[in-house]
């Protein structure tokens, strides 16, 4: 009796296992398309009085469950299926759990017909979905997807930056329109009020960055300078005027930075120790923040952005206006600063957001039984009429058109009046551009302004393309060494700022590193970027 | 089997009470076991269990000889080591100092009280922690005297173990002196008033006649602890700790969730939870085998 019950167990739960059984379909041939009229304009993929479904896998967004309720409901999609008439069936896992679903999709061998976004998720990136077998390699049907092939094929940058080492394109791949950076938003924060308060001007140097916190704690400010729990400020920034690039935390994870194609690794180098020593000795006077060893969440380093005794922060630019409206009385205003040189005049090579105007974004399902059908509709996306929908949405009521042909969002958006988030509001009206035009989002000059001063300032030259890719070896070998090394040089930096590790033992910690053969992990990586270079 | 079926017919309904948490260990428990086998192969979610490389040892052998390995196994091994050493004792003299105590309202607030942190999940907890040891927290201030220094109190190495151990005794001391309390109320009292009669004080009557009368249940309580000798409180110990500290607060499941954000090496981490599993199953083992030789309690 007992075995009978646990069979019926075991039964049923092995049985959850095969899930929904897609409806069988030989191939594309049964799908109806529409084929009348130019193939690359929007028009309907699907015969009157027919439905066409496509699953799609998406990351969620904060604008779901505050504003609407699933993806179907932003102005873009409901404007997308009228216009094509194929019906999206939206996999949206739980916010958090998106690596998680996506590894359990991919291991279950069911897929759905496209991903969206997958890219950022996935270990290997999006390039590792198509080594994997898990999506198309979309070079292949290139000639089935002229508004796509026109938009790749229009810069040389786009080019290099969507195919692979082996020509191969994992996705189809979002551009930013004219390939232009959209204006960083990260940057360096200085509290106005307290600077009038001890009479000193912006500082530029990092000598004069010293004598304005020294000033700052004289005055009684607790927090002259926020830190980072790892010791370095996020995305670059800040450091860039000693010449390295390093972990890029907030950012992706590349170690890594290169000089004229030569891979370095910061540590290594000068830059490293002196900055080290100068935060050691700013630690040591108590110009930064005492506590910057729990600042390790979101919540904490925010918490601490509003905090009255915190004098300067490396933070999104936006923080100044939000962190004033929550705090109305406290009388605190901002500055951006530029980033700190050690001589006036010097430009920075790396640091700041976003360093990409490519990314990947739709890729198709290796197994998927609509190709046809996923491949045109994916197409239609590059076409004019859905770019244009897909930057500022398909309802006239929320945009301007100015003389110049320029579109911009109005205050619906801006100033809607449900107190609605602007990202929030603005996915909710356009929510896939696959060519971007940039800093559609954003309506503050101040913002433009503080931004584009950042990017004067910087040339990006040390940057390293995230679309560099590794081989399998390659990539055994770099984790097996990276992982060791890069725990080991988080825990010492901190302990050198800290004061806890004397800069007596630096070439002893230099060496140390070595012996765990950087070398070769930095000379796997020069291959991959040597390859990269010869796109 | 014929004991069993005659034990079934007298006992029917206790059989059908622990049938549904018979089921619950097979299916939780047990048959996730099958999972094990990642640790012997290079697993990788897309080629699943079956489609995995097959390398045996490998996995550990990389455990043990990575750098680390003798620090973090010192940690973690540390850490349980106090935990045992006070934590243990803490809830058994709460439970006997309760159990003195005459007035009633008096022993139900104490114990309400001290149940209380329990119930705190460890985030709120953590959060608690770090702001009474930041730089000017209330904690660091009290103690700044008797230590001779100040600063965040997570910054010092130092000051790591006993923070985690006395927060562990602070949250759990209420909690488990429950099981204590319940084994004191069942001692016979009149082995008391025998022991009076006889001429022994508080102490005595404390040291002959209360404590023996507990200590099935301390010794339990002691091999049921022993097998959670390597595994430490992931949660508190990665919320807590920082990389200044590493040097006694890394320990091994937080060096592992380090080492697999990079390689999303599944089969690595699986093979450490085992070497884990093997080492409590053997002391509980070694522990139960002591405690059967030299007194009169067992476990299985």
């Amino acid at each position: 009796m007992m075995s009978m019950l646990i069979t019926a167990v075991l039964a049923t739960g092995c049985s959850t296992g095969s899930g929904d059984q897609p409806a069988p379909s030989n191939g594309s041939s049964t799908t109806p398309t529409v084929n009348n009229g130019d193939p690359a304009k929007l028009r309907r993929l699907v015969p009157e009085g027919e439905t066409a479904t496509l699953k799609v896998w998406r990351p969620t967004h904060t604008s779901i469950g505050t504003i609407i309720e699933k993806w179907n409901d932003t102005l873009f999609n409901k404007w997308m299926e009228e216009q094509t008439g194929v019906k999206i069936e939206w996999v949206t896992p739980v916010s958090g759990t998106e690596a998680d679903n996506l590894a359990m999709i991919v291991s279950s061998g069911e897929y759905p017909d496209l991903f969206f976004d997958a890219g950022g998720v996935y270990p290997t990136g999006a390039y590792g979905l198509l080594k994997d077998g898990v999506v198309i390699n979309v070079a292949d049907y290139l000639d089935r997807l002229p508004n796509f092939k026109k938009q790749l094929e229009k810069s040389e940058l786009r080019r290099i930056e969507s195919y692979s080492d082996n020509k191969e394109l994992a996705a189809f791949y979002r551009y930013s329109a004219n390939d232009e950076l959209a204006t960083t938003w990260y940057g360096i924060l200085m509290r106005k009020d307290l600077l009038d308060k001890v009479n000193k001007e912006v500082p530029q140097t990092y000598d004069e960055w010293h004598d304005v916190l020294t000033a700052f704690k004289n005055a009684g400010v607790e927090k002259p300078f926020l830190l980072n729990s790892t010791g370095f400020p996020k995305l670059n920034v800040f450091t860039g005027g000693l010449g390295f690039g390093y972990m890029n935390y907030g950012g992706g994870t590349v170690p890594f930075y290169q000089v004229d194609g030569k891979v370095r690794y910061a540590p290594l180098e000068d830059g490293f120790k002196s900055y080290l020593m100068m935060m050691n000795k700013w630690y040591a006077e108590g110009l930064i923040d005492s506590d910057f060893l729990s600042l390790n969440s979101l919540s904490a380093e925010f918490a601490a952005y509003g905090d009255v005794q915190s004098g300067s922060m490396v933070a999104p630019l936006s923080v100044a206006k939000v962190v004033k409206q929550l705090n109305p009385d406290a009388g605190l205003e901002f500055v951006a600063v530029p980033h700190p040189v050690v001589n006036k005049g010097d430009k920075i090579h790396i640091g700041g957001s976003p360093t990409t105007t490519v990314s990947a974004g739709m890729q198709i399902s290796a197994k998927t039984k609509k190709l046809d059908l996923a491949l045109q509709w994916a197409d239609l996306y590059y076409s004019e009429d859905v770019i244009q929908a897909g930057n500022f949405g398909p309802d006239p009521s929320y945009y301007e058109q100015d003389a110049a042909g320029n579109i911009h969002f109005n205050d619906n958006v801006f100033a809607n009046k449900d107190g609605f988030a602007i990202v929030d509001m603005m996915t909710t009206i356009a929510d896939y551009p696959v060519i971007t035009v940039n800093d559609r989002d954003i309506n503050d000059e101040l913002l433009l302004k503080q931004g584009q001063m950042y990017d004067e300032q910087n040339d990006h030259a040390y940057t390293i393309s995230s679309k560099l890719t590794m081989t399998d070896e390659e990539s055994k070998v770099y984790n097996s060494i990276m992982t060791d090394i890069i725990d080991y040089v988080e825990e010492m930096q901190v302990k050198y700022i800290l004061g806890i590790e004397s800069f007596d033992n630096y070439d002893a910690f230099v060496q140390h590193i070595k012996d765990k053969r950087i070398a070769e992990a930095m000379a796997v990586y020069q291959t991959a970027l040597d390859r990269y270079n010869a796109r | 089997m014929k004991e069993l079926v005659a034990n079934y017919k007298r006992h029917k309904m206790i059989y059908w009470l622990t049938l549904p948490v018979i089921l619950y260990f097979i299916v939780f428990s047990y048959l996730p076991m099958a999972g094990l086998v990642m640790a012997f192969q290079d697993f990788s979610p897309r080629k699943g269990f079956l489609g995995s490389e097959w390398v045996g040892l490998t996995n550990f052998v990389e455990f043990f000889t990575s750098s680390n390995f003798i620090r973090v196994t010192k940690n973690t091994l540390a850490l349980s080591l106090l935990d045992l050493l006070f934590g243990f004792p803490a809830p058994i003299i709460l439970a006997l100092l309760l159990n003195e105590i005459k007035g009633r309202l008096f022993k139900r607030t104490v114990q309400t009280v001290s149940y209380l942190p329990y119930f705190l999940s460890t985030a709120i907890i953590c959060g608690l922690i770090i702001d009474f040891t930041g730089s000017s927290g209330p904690l660091t201030t009290a103690i700044a005297p008797l230590l001779g220094k100040s600063g965040n109190l997570l910054g010092m190495p130092e000051m790591f173990r006993p923070l985690f151990v006395s927060t562990n005794i602070w949250q759990m001391v209420g909690y488990n002196s429950i099981i204590y309390l319940a084994a004191l109320s069942r001692v016979d009292t009149d082995q008391y008033e025998a022991a009076r009669i006889d001429g022994a004080g508080y102490w005595k009557q404390c040291l002959h006649v209360t404590i023996p009368g507990i200590s099935s249940t301390i010794i339990i309580m002691l091999i049921l602890n022993m097998g959670h000798l390597l595994t430490v409180n992931f949660e508190k110990v990665l919320l807590l700790y920082n990389s200044a500290i590493y040097e006694t607060a890394d320990v091994i499941s937080t060096y592992i969730y380090r080492q697999g954000i990079l390689n999303h090496d599944y089969g690595y981490s699986t093979a450490v939870g085992l070497f884990n599993s093997v080492i409590g199953m053997l002391l509980i083992i070694t522990a139960n085998y002591i405690s059967r030789k030299y007194s009169e309690t067992r476990l299985f």
